[in-house]
């Protein structure tokens, strides 16, 4: 596990440009201190829940299956895991999250079983970093109502560790947008439409992200 | 369960290797092994053009039921609540040796073009952000079929079907192409996933079927006149 962790960093490190990591210096680190780590997962669970006419219930939703069920393998394809986890790399995540300056990303290709990520509160990885953070990608929501349209929402959690297994601060939230080319009509081009996902997924990042920095900022004042 | 999950994988395995022991059964599964010998000569063909194919990475599962729903390859990886399927149904090399029988090239209004298979998937992010040709290929008529994502999906109303991404890119003897398209197309299934050990061999044999038919009506969306991207 050590290797692959190791591994994994390597290939961080290599996928990230200097440049981008030079730049990513909101907090500074202390002088000789080792690394930060944030360990990214990608989300397992995508969902789908059109609501026509009727509001809801079971009708609507035997009516929209198949759109439904259509729509998630979709997301399940535009959204795979490297995707999300490349989506969110090509962010600057140490900015974003307001983490401590040469804060090294670790990617784990394979999402955590969603049904653990609650309820297991330790670290999820083998790291014995001094200064740790997770990033989880929990949800994948696509979302389409008469009355407010079409959206696709995201629900994140980050966990900061310290030098222990206990979380010091966890924020979990959710990011939505709108979307105007998801899901495409049958038969047409995707391209436009997965695209869309793409960078949807990456402005409810975005949201989430500015919303967890003024979490920790209202926490440490 | 984990009883019919065994027996599963037994006969799948079989079923999907019968002469494993003599080597590949087909010109096409043996040439799905080394692109330069999967090519399949065309009729007339003196302008040496290509058209390059490349097969999916497995079997995904998408399921929307009563009480489970929304785990990403939740059947794939026999998660509890998720229908059980056959471990590897359509693999990467049974996918090259479907595509290779279908002749895309020639469904696609391209049969002077000699058909190249390649044995390995592309990964999403090769796929996805490729501009220029994705084989190093400089001949004059150059074009790509790409299974993309293969997903069997399962929902509580309509059953299950047989969903495929694939991409097109016609070249012609440019480095970019002059025409892409990318769609899903699918096919009902009505015995796979089987519900039981003695329905594994029609339920393949069906899944199989299905991926030749979305080939042919991804052809057929191609070929929709007026369809110009």
């Amino acid at each position: 596990m050590k290797l692959h962790r190791r591994l994994a960093i390597a290939i961080a490190a290599a996928l990230l440009p200097a440049s981008a990591l030079a730049a990513q210096a909101p907090v500074p680190a202390a002088p000789g201190a080792a690394p930060c780590e944030l360990h990214l997962w990608p989300a397992e669970r995508m969902r789908s829940m059109s609501m026509g006419l009727l509001g809801g219930g079971l009708i609507d939703a035997a009516l929209h299956a198949g759109r439904d069920a259509s729509n998630r393998s979709q997301m399940a394809s535009a959204l795979d895991s490297p995707s999300q986890l490349d989506a969110l790399q090509s962010l600057n995540l140490i900015t974003e999250l307001a983490l401590p300056a040469g804060t090294v990303i670790v990617r784990h290709e394979a999402p955590l079983d969603r049904h653990t990520m609650n309820s297991i509160r330790t670290r999820r990885s083998d790291s014995m970093a001094h200064c740790y953070y997770e990033l989880h990608t929990a949800d994948v929501f696509y979302m389409k109502s008469t009355l407010y349209g079409r959206s696709l929402r995201t629900l994140f959690m980050l966990r900061a560790f310290g030098d222990d297994q206990r979380i010091d601060f966890e924020y979990k939230a959710w990011g939505g947008n709108r979307l105007h080319h998801f899901p495409p009509a049958e038969g047409e081009d995707v391209t436009v439409a997965v695209n869309e996902l793409i960078d949807v997924f990456k402005a409810n990042f975005q949201e989430y992200a500015h919303n967890e920095r003024e979490a920790a900022s209202r926490r440490r004042h | 369960m984990g009883a019919h999950r065994a027996i599963f994988a037994a006969i799948a395995l079989i079923l999907a290797y019968p002469g494993a022991a003599q080597g590949p059964v087909s010109a096409a599964g043996a040439a799905a092994q080394d692109p330069a010998a999967s090519a399949t000569a065309a009729p007339d063909n003196p302008a040496g053009c290509e058209f390059h194919v490349w097969p999916g990475d497995g079997l995904m599962s998408t399921y929307y039921g009563w009480f489970h729903d929304g785990i990403v390859n939740g059947s794939v990886q026999g998660r509890p609540g998720y229908p059980a399927i056959p471990p590897n149904p359509i693999d990467t090399a049974m996918q090259a040796t479907l595509l290779a029988e279908s002749h895309p090239e020639t469904a696609m209004g391209q049969a002077d073009h000699r058909l190249i298979v390649h044995a390995e998937a592309l990964t999403s992010r090769a796929i996805r952000q490729a501009r220029a040709r994705l084989a190093e290929s400089t001949s004059h008529c150059y074009a790509e079929l790409i299974v993309d994502d293969v997903v069997l999906q399962t929902d509580w109303v309509n059953g299950s079907s047989l969903h495929i991404l694939f991409h097109y890119r016609d070249f012609g003897p440019d480095a970019l192409p002059r025409r892409a398209f990318a769609t899903w197309v699918d096919t009902h299934l009505s015995t796979f996933p089987p519900r039981q050990p003695d329905q594994l061999e029609a339920a393949i044999t069906e899944i199989r079927q299905a991926y030749r038919h979305n080939v042919a009506l991804f052809a057929a969306a191609v070929n929709r006149p007026g369809r110009n991207h």
